[in-house]
């Protein structure tokens, strides 16, 4: 698996302050925006928000998966913000979040990379890569655990 | 008991596998044997053979959307729930499935 074609640098934030979720998913779509990834911030935001609107998307540890569905995602893709202090959000274990990876997912195209952002969640859920995720200082230091 | 399982979520990305793992985790703690096919975005995998699904004592269905190729179950106990229940509780699912068959001689 190779995650890191998926997670382009400059969506990648280390140690930024945010205190409500809907802050740091308005800033995470605002990175993929940037970054040419998807090309209708607006449109993108209110699918991630549908998802919200389903079920938890924290995991456990502090980890959480938010992600949309829009046909303004040019190509399947990963931002990650790891949050100075943990804010509240709601999870499986119920513990505050701290690690975000938003994923972009195209409507069609490549099944291959949205088979790797489905592998990037079941990688999550495993105990061993949570703990190496609370163990990171640095870019370099994610891309060598993804 | 022998488990046969199914996970899907709306959006078939994320969800459906994390309910994969919470569902095999928690079987496996309680000494079942569990296949699981996820029917996700990018189509069927680990899809369950016809002689998992004849040996197994119950399928579960963990899934927000219509499970395609359902008629494979016919005769079985068929246990339908979210797949929000499979990934909060699962180990609360699985004792209640022993509960009940058990209850049920199913076993």
């Amino acid at each position: 698996m190779d995650l890191k074609e998926l997670l382009d640098e400059s969506c990648i934030a280390m140690d930024v302050s945010f205190q409500q979720k809907a802050e740091v998913l308005d800033a995470m779509t605002k990175n993929l925006y940037e970054a040419g990834i998807i090309n209708d911030k607006t449109q993108f935001r209110k699918a991630v928000e549908y998802r919200e609107s389903l079920s938890e998307t924290g995991l456990e540890d502090g980890i959480a998966i938010p992600h949309g569905v829009h046909a303004c995602v040019n190509r399947a893709a990963i931002s990650y913000v790891r949050l100075k202090e943990p804010i509240k959000w709601e999870s499986i274990d119920g513990k505050p979040i701290q690690h975000v990876f938003l994923l972009a997912i195209p409507e069609s195209g490549d099944k291959t990379h949205i088979r790797m952002l489905s592998q990037l969640a079941t990688m999550l859920m495993q105990k061993k890569a949570r703990e190496a995720l609370n163990r990171i200082h640095t870019r370099q230091e994610l891309y060598e655990i993804l | 008991m022998n488990i046969a399982a199914v996970t899907a979520c709306t959006i078939g990305v994320a969800h459906t596998y994390i309910a994969k793992e919470k569902l095999i985790e928690a079987a496996q703690d309680r000494g079942h044997h569990i296949c699981v096919e996820t029917q996700g975005n990018i189509g069927i995998e680990d899809e369950l053979s016809s002689e998992v699904i004849r040996e197994a004592d119950v399928i579960i269905l963990a899934a927000d959307i219509s499970v395609a190729h359902q008629e494979r179950f016919a005769g079985k106990p068929i246990v339908r729930v979210s797949s929000a229940v499979a990934i909060k509780q699962p180990k609360k699912l699985i004792t209640t499935i022993e509960h009940k068959l058990s209850q049920e001689n199913l076993l």
